[in-house]
């Protein structure tokens, strides 16, 4: 018997490190299995439709059988196998200075403690499920040595490792983190529920979400996420809001199941595992934005809002990958900063930046100014407590409003109006019908007009609109460079679809917020050709000058922000110019 | 509200059930009365405490038998006998052996002729004298003179008991506070009238269902007295965070800057049963308590008596490495003597099993800064500690620790932080301009 007398206390809370890390990997393993499952079945489906239909698909000559839920699996192993093979081989190199251990034991507790398992798992889970093995590896290599190990192992790090290892193969690697042309083309088709049955690939669109989420274009110019586009139009048919909040479509591995993540998120949270904290300001920040992008620029608040949150890994980001607390901000005052930093960098860099992984770069960020932060927090938490509170709030609201001025400021409306006003459709298709130059060919004013919305598929212009028969629609857009885009003649093709679309028309607001020209179809020329095409005849009406626009407008328009240029008000606009060329032409 | 500060408490595993209603030991009298009794020559802040008597004096229980320098308490004899050679035990106080009074108990507990007493009709005046006079300490653990809180000098609006007993394996309050209803109420009485309170509440944790039946009973004579139940949490019984709790106020350094006094619900019950009877001090319960002990029992023993005496009678200690803590087992240190006197301040002994807990690395999770209650941030101060960057420290306000060890508690890496801290707290202060 010995009286020791170590520090006190000594009793001490059952929690610990070891037993956070592991419910953590079991939140991870959940998501694992969720996604291992879904490529289980996109695979049957795959295999199915090639069986069916390989003859005919001009894709490629022979198709291979895929199976990405192995692939799934795969991944996953690869990435824990090389960071735990990474440890040892640390292990080894540094076992001379652990003094008073064996190596065994030393190497055990190093896999054990290192918790670079937690790190592999969750590299592999932010890529996609095809990306090749030897991406995964050198990825691997990367978080555990360069940016664990270097710096010290766990607890050391500035950096969260597979946030850095996958920024690092994203950058590196992009082609091989490209959506294979295979699962492109009939992904799109199972998600249209027309696997088994499709009759041939143009049924589909060809892209699927994360394909067209990743030409990132859409982010910016659009003001608008993909999501939106594709729930509201039927970019690809079928898929719906629950499709992203179920995770009904191919992108990362783990990412995908926005309510499932969000779900662990608040069990984490209970549990104590993460600060509900660095979610919930995370989460707010990025939400409150897209609100206030969404009404800002006309869009959608729902589906901009569930588009938001739900791809691009940002729930699960906000989950697993904002909230380590090693590469934090440790008071819970510094992590709410931190999670609106991050939240705002990740807007910003989607409406600014280009790039699909926002969350990304923005969580990279984040961990960067952390020690600043913390440096800043001083003193007692409960200090001029009032003030932290109304400070972050109005944080969150700031930046939020910020965001969405920046987005709304350089927006390019195009969009469609229903009869009642709605702010419905924004469709790609339609956006490219509505070419706005002699060549009725919209991607080629890209450069100039700085529109920038791109479309160099032209079987997109064959493919379906949304406008159905009967509806009473305005196109409007708003371009940049208006001198060129007056200069040219508006059209818009509705081939293939049955007219008339009543009023169709066309309105043009330059950089200056000021309406330039207002443009419609006549509902006389519009007839009942299925292969109309309409032509926009703003120049006989209202020309181009500033005094026919006033007059149009009273005024009011000309010098409203381009947010407020409602669908309504387009509307209006349209009216007006039509009833001006009526008045005239009698 | 913890939206972005600290929580500051936190309920923990009490194991108060170990003692809560086993029997008391007496050795007050019997075979396992103490054969001697200890009194310290030194204050538990290091200051000398003068004794009047010599070896051979007879002593009865309350002769007065020493002053202590810096503050004025009387220190009263517990047993009666013959004051024999001075000795050096070991005191946890101080930290190493210091010379001690020695009684040696002829069992016989003759009384010495009571202190002047008061009635709640005397003066304030008179009322503080005779608690000056009563040589009484904060029996809860710190040992703080009692009168000084009423010294009249603040406003004091309401009297706060606290019977929190937040440490763990402590449960002497609990019984005391049962048993002595009469008293904590005549001490709350006689607290109130000496500070001018109008109301004094008495606060205990929920499911205390036991206390609280036995003082609701007795409330009713007591108009101005009331009971209030907290939460059961870490570290309610400090009074900042008790004060927090009843009236959602926070004061700079003293309660009083709140117009409230607070004092351990022991200590009124025994302000209460000198005043009254002029009886001084002589006994007091002790919890001996863990799972190092055999059995586990509240132990009632004449002041100065033995720890290892109190050990014997509850079966001893058990096999293999223990920790042995003169007090409860999160602020207390443990000490490698079992052999010291239990002053008027101790209410305990916690044996614990030794368990050797690895730490891991820091994983800067915020949890000792979600729940520190003096709203510290004890991740970054262990940090500057370690670096002994003291002005680092100073701004994370280091001497605003208590060292309740409530961030050593939840480290989920199992880091000494609260020890660490102890250390920066100590640089800091050698570093500070003698005042």
């Amino acid at each position: 018997m010995a009286f020791r007398t170590n520090p006190a206390p000594y009793q001490r809370s059952k929690n610990s490190t070891l037993k956070i890390m592991l419910i953590l990997l079991a939140a991870l393993v959940v998501v694992w299995v969720s996604g291992i499952i879904y490529y289980f079945n996109l695979s049957d489906k795959i295999n199915e439709y090639i069986e069916l239909e390989n003859l005919e698909l001009d894709i490629e000559e022979q198709l291979p059988y895929v199976d990405y839920g192995l692939k799934a699996i795969l991944n996953v192993i690869v990435a824990v196998v090389t960071s735990i093979v990474c440890d040892v081989i640390h292990t080894l190199c540094v076992h001379k200075t652990h003094k008073n251990i064996s190596l065994g034991k030393d190497i055990i507790h190093t896999i054990v403690h290192n918790y670079s398992y937690i790190t592999g798992i969750i590299f592999a889970l932010t890529l996609p499920v095809f990306t090749s093995y030897y991406v995964i590896i050198v990825g691997s290599v990367f978080a555990t040595l360069v940016c664990k190990n270097v710096f010290g192992g766990f607890g050391k790090n500035i950096f969260n490792p597979a946030i850095m290892a996958r920024i690092f193969v994203g950058l590196c690697f992009g082609s091989a983190l490209a959506t294979p042309e295979i699962i492109q083309t009939v992904s799109a088709a199972e998600l249209a529920g027309e696997a088994a049955t499709a009759v041939g690939v143009d049924a589909a669109t060809g892209s699927t979400i994360t394909s067209v989420y990743n030409n990132s274009q859409l982010w910016i110019y659009t003001t608008r996420p993909v999501g939106a586009a594709v729930i509201e139009n039927s970019l690809i048919e079928g898929f719906t809001l629950e499709n992203i909040l179920f995770g009904e479509y191919v992108g990362a591995l783990g990412e995908t199941f926005t309510v499932l993540i969000l779900g662990l998120g608040i069990v984490l949270s209970v549990l104590g595992v993460i600060n509900w904290r660095t979610p919930a300001f995370y989460l707010g920040t990025v939400a409150l934005s897209a609100v206030v992008i969404a009404t800002l620029t006309g869009n959608s608040v729902l589906a901009y809002l569930v588009a938001s949150i739900g791809l691009g890994g940002v729930a699960f980001g906000a989950v697993f990958m904002l909230t380590d607390p090693v590469t934090g901000p440790t008071s819970s005052l510094g992590k709410s900063i931190c999670a609106i930093f991050a939240g705002f960098m990740t807007v910003l860099i989607r409406i600014k930046g280009g790039y699909p992984e926002g969350a990304m770069f923005s969580i990279a960020l984040a961990n960067l100014i952390s020690p600043a932060i913390d440096a800043a927090i001083k003193g007692k938490t409960n200090r001029h407590y009032p003030v932290k509170v109304a400070g972050l709030g109005l944080g969150v609201v700031i930046a939020a409003i910020c965001l969405g001025f920046m987005a709304s400021g350089q927006v390019t409306h195009i969009g469609v109006v229903n009869k009642d006003g709605l702010n419905y459709a924004q469709d790609a298709q339609l956006q490219s019908a509505v070419a706005l130059n002699e060549n009725e060919r919209y991607c080629k004013y890209s450069d100039d007009v700085e529109v920038g919305y791109t479309f160099s598929n032209e079987s997109t212009l064959d493919s379906k609109y949304l406008v159905k028969n009967g509806d009473e629609v305005v196109a409007y857009a708003y371009v940049i460079d208006y001198e060129k885009a007056m200069g040219s003649k508006a059209s818009i093709s509705a081939e293939g679809y049955p007219i008339p679309l009543n009023v169709v028309g066309l309105v043009v607001i330059d950089k200056q917020d000021k309406v330039q020209g207002v443009g419609f179809i006549d509902e006389k020329m519009a007839g009942t050709d299925t292969s109309y095409y309409g032509k926009f005849v703003s120049e006989q009406v209202v020309g181009n000058g500033q005094a026919a626009v006033d007059a149009l407008v009273c005024g009011k328009a000309t010098t409203a922000s381009k947010s407020t240029y409602s669908p309504q008000i387009i509307k209006d606009l349209v009216n007006k110019a039509y009833q001006l060329y009526a008045l005239e032409s009698k | 509200m913890s939206l972005f500060s600290s929580k500051g408490q936190k309920h923990i595993d009490g194991h108060k059930e170990l003692t809560k209603h086993e029997e008391i030991i007496s050795l007050v009298s019997g075979n396992n009365a103490p054969k001697k009794v200890y009194f310290p020559t030194m204050a538990p802040n290091g200051k000398p405490i003068t004794f009047d008597v010599k070896e051979g004096d007879k002593v009865k229980v309350g002769t007065k038998i020493g002053l202590r320098s810096d503050f004025y308490v009387p220190i009263y004899s517990s047993v009666s006998g013959k004051v024999v050679a001075n000795e050096n035990v070991f005191s946890p106080q101080v930290g190493r052996a210091i010379p001690h009074v020695v009684i040696e108990n002829d069992g016989k507990y003759d009384e010495e002729k009571p202190l002047k007493t008061v009635t709640l009709k005397d003066s304030a005046e008179k009322i503080r004298d005779a608690i000056k006079e009563a040589g009484l300490v904060g029996m809860g653990g710190a040992g703080f003179p009692t009168y000084i809180k009423y010294n009249g000098s603040s406003e004091i609006e309401t009297l706060l008991v606290n019977g929190i007993e937040c440490e763990p394996y402590l449960t002497t309050d609990f019984i005391v506070m049962q048993q002595r209803v009469d008293e904590l109420l005549l001490g709350c009485e006689y607290l109130m009238k000496a500070s001018g309170a109008k109301e004094a509440i008495i606060a205990i944790k929920v499911h205390k269902d036991e206390v609280k039946e036995a003082v609701l009973a007795k409330l009713a004579d007591h108009p101005n007295i009331r009971l209030v139940e907290t939460k059961d949490a870490y570290p309610m019984g400090w009074e900042r965070v008790l004060i927090r709790n009843i009236f959602h106020k926070e004061y700079k350094t003293l309660p009083s800057e709140v117009k409230v006094a607070v004092n351990n619900a022991t200590t009124v019950i025994e302000l209460g049963r000198t005043l009254s009877t002029g009886k001084t001090v002589a006994t007091r319960l002790v919890t001996v308590s863990g799972n190092g002990i055999v059995n586990p029992h509240n132990v009632l023993i004449p002041v100065g008596t033995l720890s290892n005496e109190l050990i014997k009678v509850c079966g001893g200690v058990v096999e293999g490495d223990i920790n042995f803590i003169p007090g409860g087992p999160m602020c207390s240190k443990a000490v490698s003597f079992d052999t010291f006197p239990m002053l008027m301040q101790m209410g305990s002994i916690t044996v614990l099993k030794y368990c050797q807990a690895t730490a891991d690395a820091c994983l800067r999770c915020g949890k000792c800064t979600a729940h520190c209650p003096a709203y510290l941030q004890p991740v970054a101060l262990k940090e500057a500690a370690e670096k002994r960057d003291v002005e680092g420290m100073k701004k994370y306000d280091i001497l605003s620790c208590i060292e309740c060890g409530m961030c050593s508690y939840i480290c989920p890496s199992k880091i000494d932080v609260t020890e660490t801290i102890k250390k920066g707290k100590a640089i800091v202060k050698l570093s500070m301009p003698k005042k």
